[in-house]
């Protein structure tokens, strides 16, 4: 029921961002795992409609930000408003922001400021939000997820490693070939199917695979496997590693196993295996890891210094 | 899953962690046996060539580092993990055997998926086997089996005693019975048996009938004069025995015996005779004459002085041993030591057929068997008075 689940949600987003099959699933692990996702590609990749047509494919309920320089804190957490009652008396209401949704699509999330930035931390993190000394939890599931363009970076604020590392995975939005360019044309030349897609999962569905995912077997080996890889990017580890400032985080073990669980339940199986870790493992790793200054100036990029890593990793199992 | 199916998957992990320790074993053992049979292959040759090592020796170190690469062999031995590991990829298992096996080891707490996963594993049991057997290599190590079985061969030579011939002597004392050998090679300063037939040849041919030798000191020549080493190469031993007694060495020395001694240098030591100074001495001219007109003249090699005159007999014999051609010095000397022991009376017209003489029987054991079989032969058609 699970694989049939999966499957179906998996085609209706094929069906509405076309071309871009390994991203649907990349997201897909993400969410079924509980994390938040960032996504960073050019402009006009699909980025916002993949994330509308997945809030709709679920039936969640999506909010948008839009982030730019002026954007507050309080316009995505929700601020507090005077308000009179009908006998006369004002008082303070809080008016949740756009983060209290099932799914919040963060757009361009590297143009806030720092300050709004460090507002979403405690919300993707603790799933709640303090507001004058009073915490409003967020609605079950929430989900954040992120965009940011990799090319206009005037203007723009680099999230702090400490913010990256609350996104499960970061996917790369590559751009779709020839042949999903003219799929593409032939569904959303005129209209966007994202706008019309029909639920497929109802939240239950999705809580039931989400529970599922977390009872895939996890051997003791692979969880070695899965330890030894983060440590791995480690600098002094190896010649490759040496390149990079700061390597993963405890976070990102868990992430690692988190994502391959749900990408062994998309295969069908309820056992973890080694090709799980690897197909997560760039998409866990890549911003969790830091360049030295020597890497960055010899145009080193996390990515390749990270496959070279995990084709060794692999080698080893 | 059933004990019998658990039986079954604890079996098929043994069986791959069997093959894989002897792969290890194998892969451990490969440079220990190539290595033991190369060191077997020269040893034997050095053997062979040289008599050493000992043969237990060899043995021994041959088989060293193949026992070296049979312990790291048995030490190599795959943990339980290692085996499943190799057993989930030679079976294709996609991790569900190791799942099911972590499962099975009943580390708790169990995750909810473990029923589903030993479920899949009971079914796909027996796929896997199939596949690890396929995959089981089925070829032997063929390269291995030469070296193996040369040190197999050589295994056994180290329970054996060494042979009583090879030990330098037995516990009484007395000498090691020890057959002729035939096979002995001859000095490799020494002539030849055909140069030695060729002299004794040319010495039959131009030696003159035994004549006596007057007392007025003549010194007959030979052509063991002319063959002999210059003057330059007399060792100075040799030219003072022969000044001592008063006789002309015939025993031709090496370069490398003569260990560079020259006439000036050789003339203190043995007095020798300047052709041009020597008036008074106890040789003449015409000992000259006779003593040879060769490049290496003997002047330098003649004594003078107190030299006294061999006697008759002693001469011809010498005459004849030195046309014989001895080739070292020592044997020179000991002709000249024999030569000046004092022999009473007068000489004899024709040398008396006598035995070898003693100082050359003892002399004779610095040769070759075949060459003292050739000079007893030759000394006794002398004494019988036959031509050669």
């Amino acid at each position: 029921v699970a694989a049939a689940d999966l499957a179906r949600l998996r085609g209706a987003l094929a069906g509405a961002i076309v071309g871009q099959e390994t991203l649907i699933e990349q997201l897909l692990t993400g969410v079924l795992a509980g994390g938040h996702v960032l996504l960073e590609g050019l402009p006009g990749l699909g980025k916002t409609h993949l994330v509308k047509a997945l809030a709709g494919a679920l039936g969640l309920d999506l909010a948008r930000v839009q982030c730019t320089p002026d954007l507050m804190p309080g316009d995505i957490t929700g601020s507090e408003l005077l308000t009179r009652e009908g006998d006369g008396r004002q008082r303070l209401e809080f008016r949740p922001g756009p983060v209290f949704a099932n799914l919040v699509l963060v757009d361009e999330i590297n143009r806030a400021t720092p300050k709004t930035q460090a507002a979403l931390l405690e919300a993707m993190q603790e799933g709640q939000v303090t507001q004058a000394g009073q915490r409003h939890p967020l609605p079950r599931p929430f989900w954040v997820v992120a965009t940011q363009n990799p090319i206009e970076v005037e203007g723009t604020y680099p999230l702090p490693e400490a913010q990256l590392d609350r996104f499960l995975l970061k996917l790369n939005v590559d751009y779709p070939d020839a042949a999903g360019l003219l799929a593409m044309l032939a569904v959303s030349l005129d209209e966007e199917p994202a706008d019309n897609l029909t639920q497929v999962l109802t939240p239950e569905a999705v809580d039931r695979l989400m529970a599922l995912a977390r009872c895939v077997v996890i051997a003791e080996p692979l969880k070695r496997a899965a330890v030894d890889l983060v440590l791995s990017t480690h600098p002094g580890t190896s010649e490759v590693a040496r390149r990079f400032r700061y390597g993963a985080s405890p976070r990102a073990l868990q992430a690692l196993l988190r994502s391959a669980r749900v990408q062994a339940l998309m295969a069908g199986r309820a056992h973890l295996s080694p090709a799980d870790l690897t197909r997560v493992a760039l998409p866990c790793l890549r911003h969790r890891v830091l360049l030295t200054i020597e890497a960055e100036l010899a145009g080193d990029r996390a990515d390749t210094l990270l496959g070279s890593i995990v084709e060794r990793w692999r080698g080893c199992l | 899953v059933t004990p019998a199916e658990r039986t079954r998957l604890a079996r098929l992990i043994r069986r791959v962690r069997l093959s894989l320790w002897l792969a290890a074993l194998g892969r451990a053992l490969v440079p220990g046996v190539w290595g033991g049979a190369l060191i077997l292959a020269a040893g034997a040759l050095a053997h062979w060539r040289l008599g050493v090592p000992d043969i237990q020796v060899l043995a021994a170190l041959a088989c060293a580092p193949a026992l070296a690469g049979l312990a790291i062999g048995l030490r190599a031995r795959p943990s339980p993990e290692t085996a499943v590991l190799a057993a989930d990829r030679q079976a294709e298992a996609q991790a569900l055997l190791l799942s099911a096996w972590d499962l099975l080891a009943g580390r708790p707490p169990q995750p909810a998926g473990a029923p589903v996963v030993l479920a899949q594993a009971a079914r796909a049991l027996p796929i896997w086997e199939r596949r690890i057997r396929a995959q089981r290599p089925q070829t032997a190590r063929v390269d291995l089996w030469p070296p193996l079985l040369a040190l197999l061969a050589a295994l056994p030579l180290l329970a054996l005693q060494p042979p009583r011939g090879e030990t330098a002597g037995t516990a009484d004392g007395s000498s090691p019975a020890v057959g002729p050998v035939e096979a002995d090679p001859a000095p490799t300063d020494s002539p030849s048996l055909q140069s030695l037939v060729a002299d004794l040849r040319r010495a039959a041919m131009e030696t003159p009938p035994a004549a006596p030798m007057g007392t007025e000191g003549k010194v007959p020549g030979g052509q063991g004069e002319d063959r002999g080493p210059s003057a330059d190469s007399a060792t100075p031993q040799g030219l003072a025995a022969s000044g001592t007694s008063g006789t002309v060495p015939r025993a031709p020395t090496t370069q490398a015996q003569a260990g560079g001694a020259d006439p000036q240098a050789a003339a203190p030591a043995g007095n020798p005779e300047q052709a041009e100074g020597s008036t008074g001495g106890p040789f003449t001219g015409s000992g000259q004459d006779v003593a040879g007109t060769g490049p290496a003249s003997a002047e330098g090699r003649r004594p003078a002085g107190q030299g006294v005159p061999p006697a008759p007999e002693r001469h011809v014999a010498l005459t004849r041993q030195g046309a014989g051609g001895k080739p070292q010095t020592a044997a020179g000397d000991t002709l000249g030591t024999a030569a000046s022991e004092p022999v009473p009376g007068h000489a004899p017209s024709r040398a008396p057929p006598a035995a070898l003489p003693q100082g050359l029987a003892t002399d004779l054991t610095a040769f070759a068997p075949a060459q003292r079989r050739f000079v007893e032969l030759w000394s006794a058609r002398m004494q019988e008075g036959q031509p050669q």
